[in-house]
């Protein structure tokens, strides 16, 4: 067990991080016009890894000049108390968190671009994760655990992005990272803006956005101003269990991506991957991995809409996941928010194996409410609580308590106070 | 000023709640002895501990001693239950592979095949508990012959 100074200190660099960023020199709040990138493109769309978001997304953080470069910081700290109720009910103090931190310059003609993304979520939560209900179940400690979502990697991304212009409607891009997100799924969860109030994740996480942190991804793209087209090599295993170190980089899987950015307040997407049999904190066989997803973002009312499916090699039909999610800042102080999933389970995935039918639906239905508390450049303070319902299939009666299992989480969010770009290209 | 202030309401928040950050009723390690209709799941090991469940793999004329673990539906580990069980393994196609008892095992079989590499089917194991007469199958465990 974690004794509460680790806990505490762990959490304490986060929060000093973005707490500070104000006091450094040349740093400053920004709420203007988002900046120009690449292509005329507002360096707003910039989402997790090369995702595109809508152009009218907003995405609070902080940037820094110095010289011919440019930094932006962007977190997000919970501090939160997870409560799972029913047979398996189970309960944690604990502190979902991220700091993330982007740094371009111009080079040879084009647009440097390093990006980092840390967490302390292992000292914070645990190596065990938080508690969540119908979870995917991993591998730990030699034995498998059920119903908590894991830790993210203390590193979950170093990465370093190169686009060039050729001509004046079209350029090229390559990101290649030793951790990073290869381009694979929608913009992940942690960076949508329908999920910025949300602590919990999806729980079609696994069969949508979970490549966010794979160690070892090469992607080259070529986009022009509403269109995006990409394709990666990439390390298809899951993280292994320790999420405080860096995994043996690999590029064993591939995958391309299709985004489309319409207009300021749309973005969709399209991808395929094939991932390799692995083994990490989930083990599979040989999978093919699709989806779509469209996200908007109109005013301060932000949604997305994602399709997610793994297909076994051999299996002879997809496993589905649905996610509806939406945010709506109703004013400068108040939000709510919602999410609506499906997802087909496998016995295996709940470590149900020979008690439970080979694949099984199931549904829940989360709701949202967070009031912003405090607030001083350059952090705001919300209080929050979301509630769960699941909804489970009869035979999975005897193991969640009943046919509608819930959770709860109240928390504490500190996250950056002003708007501003995430990712910049020149 | 107000931003210390802060940090430190959050460090206190943590100092309240930091000996409880491991959490843990889900997969509780609490084993312990348990009755006949506590037992909800099975997983299936090795003689090391290596995990059967998801896949058992199975050599020609290599046994393999297959250990069932009972758990209740909270995922609590049943390491007995009372009066005992008997346990049957029944493999699809019947021809995959056979079963024998482990003495002084109850809860072990030794696994043998002597079909093709590529042979592939279903475990089903089989717990009866005299001392209520109920029976329990825990049905779909994948075999592969190797």
């Amino acid at each position: 067990m974690k004794s509460w100074c680790t806990d505490a200190a762990a959490v304490a660099v986060v929060v000093t991080a973005l707490a500070g960023a104000s006091p450094l020199s040349g740093y400053a709040q920004h709420e203007h016009e988002p900046e120009q990138g690449t292509l005329g493109i507002p360096s707003t769309r910039m989402g997790s890894g090369t995702a595109w978001l809508p152009d009218a997304a907003p995405l609070p953080g902080y940037h820094a000049s110095a010289g011919r470069w440019t930094v932006m910081v962007h977190g997000n700290v919970f501090l939160q108390y997870d409560r799972q109720f029913g047979t398996r009910a189970d309960d944690q103090f604990g502190s979902v968190n991220w700091l993330m931190a982007v740094a371009e310059r111009p080079a040879a003609g084009g647009t440097l671009r390093f990006r980092a993304m840390a967490s302390a979520d292992p000292w914070t939560l645990t190596a065990r994760g938080y508690p969540q209900l119908l979870q995917v179940a991993e591998p730990y400690g030699g034995g498998i655990l059920t119903d908590r979502q894991h830790p993210h990697d203390v590193v979950s991304e170093a990465a370093v992005m190169y686009e060039h212009t050729v001509g004046t409607r079209v350029a090229g891009s390559l990101y290649a990272a030793p951790v990073g997100e290869p381009a694979l799924g929608p913009v992940t969860y942690l960076h949508r803006p329908s999920a910025a109030y949300d602590p919990a994740v999806p729980l079609g996480h696994h069969s949508q956005d979970v490549t966010h942190t794979s160690f070892g991804v090469v992607t080259v793209g070529v986009f022009t101003r509403g269109l995006r087209v990409e394709a990666s090599s990439f390390n298809g295993a899951h993280p292994d269990e320790d999420r405080t170190n860096f995994d043996a980089v690999r590029l064993d899987s591939y995958a391309t991506r299709v985004s489309w950015n319409p207009g300021a307040e749309w973005s969709a997407a399209a991808w395929f991957g094939h991932l390799a049999a692995s083994g990490g904190a989930h083990v599979h066989d040989a999978l093919d991995r699709f989806g779509a997803s469209v996200l908007r973002t109109r005013g301060s009312w932000s949604t997305a809409l994602v399709y997610g499916a793994d297909l076994p090699v051999g299996a002879g039909h997809p496993l589905n996941t649905l996610l509806l999610e939406t945010t709506l800042e109703l004013n400068e102080v108040n939000a709510v928010y919602g999410r609506a999933e499906y997802v087909r389970r496998t016995a295996a995935d709940l470590a149900l194996i020979g008690s439970v039918s080979r694949e099984l639906d199931i549904g829940a239905v989360s709701v949202g409410y967070e009031r912003r508390v405090w607030r001083r450049a350059p952090v705001a303070a919300g209080l929050g609580a979301r509630g769960t319902l699941n909804l489970v299939p009869e035979e999975l009666r005897p193991f969640y308590g009943s046919r509608t299992p819930a959770g709860l989480v109240a928390y504490l969010q500190l996250r950056p106070s002003g708007s501003a770009p995430m990712g910049m290209s020149r | 000023m107000r931003t210390t202030l802060l940090l430190g309401v959050l460090g206190a928040a943590l100092a309240a709640c930091g000996g409880t950050v491991t959490g843990g009723g889900a997969n509780p390690a609490g084993a312990g002895p348990g009755e006949p209709h506590d037992v909800a799941s099975v997983r299936l090991f090795d003689s090391t501990g290596g995990e059967l469940t998801f896949h058992m793999p199975l050599f020609d004329s290599v046994p393999l001693r297959v250990v069932v673990s009972m758990y209740a539906a909270n995922g609590r580990h049943l390491t007995s239950v009372t009066g005992g069980q008997d346990m049957q393994f029944t493999f699809t196609p019947a021809g995959l592979a056979s079963s024998t008892p482990v003495t002084g095992q109850p809860l072990a079989r030794d696994v043998l095949t002597v079909a093709p590499p590529g042979t592939g089917g279903t475990l089903d194991v089989t717990l009866h508990f005299p001392a209520d007469t109920s029976t329990k199958t825990f049905r779909g465990f994948e075999v592969l012959v190797h």
